[in-house]
């Protein structure tokens, strides 16, 4: 597997993105059967690496996933570790569905990134609602620094998707 | 009386209080996060109810046999049975009624900031925190101090404690507006 990955300290605090919220996912199965994840996160970027924290309602940790270039580290309060070459697929392994990581790297910002795009719309110059990799993906309350809301849907074969997150500060 | 004992006796005499709690946790670099508030209330066995008002609303219930988590931003209720992890969470340690040792070690701490502290320490190491320090005042919880497994410090202030009250069912009842996304989960 991957080397461990180096602990980096951020660097410059202007380089740095940080968002804290809550986000709900929620899945309906074709056979009607029904799922969901409530919880908080922090989103924590600066050039080098990405740290996402998924919390519970007290504000503990309940699993830390790291991204860098050489890969990806799922870390776990009991101290387990899980590797993957994308935060995609360990969020995968975490919840059991595919949570488009990558893509927010660029949504969080209120920008849709070098993926293929479609149906884009903009309001004030600013993205609201586009398709990307299957999820329609709409944007709004921006402030400074992106959207405050965020609604991701994407319909599989035998699976509906829908995250719905909500950035505090 | 030790921390412990304080705790030990208020498990055992406090069947059912109310109060208001703010809450604010610090990460491993010391930021801090904006502090929520709210409100709370337990009967035991099994009923807690943790709701935060401020800056956003959230709500986490429990009725003895579900537990309810519910966030009108999210537009969502999630429904699921109470199961043994209720046992191992930080609220068990005040809320709940099991055997309080045997989910968690006790162990009295120095005294500080006019309290008597004492730390709970979970005996499953998937518990998903570290550990719990609870600072006492006459008999009655006043700080928690919630330790997780990555570092970062919750720090949760109890205030306007009642005890002398008999809570009512739909304290733990909660039906939430129409068109909420309600997902009851196995």
């Amino acid at each position: 597997c991957a080397a461990p990955l180096p602990v980096t300290t951020p660097t410059a605090q202007d380089e740095q993105f940080i968002r804290s919220g809550r986000f709900a996912l929620a899945v309906d199965n074709a056979d009607g059967s029904r799922d969901a994840v409530q919880g908080g996160f922090q989103w924590q970027e600066n050039p080098q690496r990405l740290q996402l924290d998924l919390t519970n309602p007290m504000g503990t940790v309940l699993a830390r996933v790291e991204a860098s270039a050489t890969g990806a580290i799922l870390r776990y309060p009991n101290g387990q570790t899980e590797y993957a070459t994308s935060p995609d697929a360990l969020v995968e392994q975490l919840f059991g569905y595919a949570i488009p990581v990558e893509g927010m790297r660029d949504w969080l910002r209120g920008q849709t990134g070098s993926r293929p795009t479609t149906d884009l719309a903009l309001q004030q110059q600013q993205p609201s609602y586009f398709v990307q990799d299957g999820w329609r993906v709409r944007l709004q309350r921006y402030d400074a620094l992106g959207p405050k809301l965020l609604q991701m849907h994407r319909h599989q074969a035998q699976q509906n998707l829908s995250v719905r997150i909500v950035v505090d500060y | 009386q030790s921390a412990t004992d304080q705790l030990r006796q208020f498990v055992q005499e406090v069947r059912s209080a109310t109060g208001k709690f703010t809450q604010h946790t610090m990460d491993t670099q010391g930021q801090a996060r904006p502090e929520q508030a709210g409100e709370f209330a337990f009967q035991r066995p099994g009923k807690f109810k943790w709701q935060v008002l401020k800056p956003y609303e959230q709500l986490v219930l429990s009725d003895g046999k579900q537990l309810y988590q519910y966030d009108p931003d999210l537009n969502q209720l999630t429904q699921r049975r109470v199961d043994q992890a209720i046992g191992t969470s930080p609220a068990a340690i005040l809320f709940g009624s099991g055997q309080l040792e045997q989910s968690f070690h006790l162990s009295d701490r120095p005294e500080q900031d006019g309290l008597l502290w004492l730390r709970a320490t979970p005996k499953s190491k998937d518990a998903g925190f570290d550990y719990m320090d609870i600072g006492f005042q006459a008999g009655t919880p006043v700080q928690l101090v919630l330790l997780d497994a990555f570092g970062q410090q919750t720090r949760i202030t109890l205030s306007q404690l009642q005890t002398k009250v008999d809570l009512t069912a739909d304290m733990f009842t909660f039906t939430p507006p129409a068109d909420v996304d309600v997902v009851t989960l196995p």
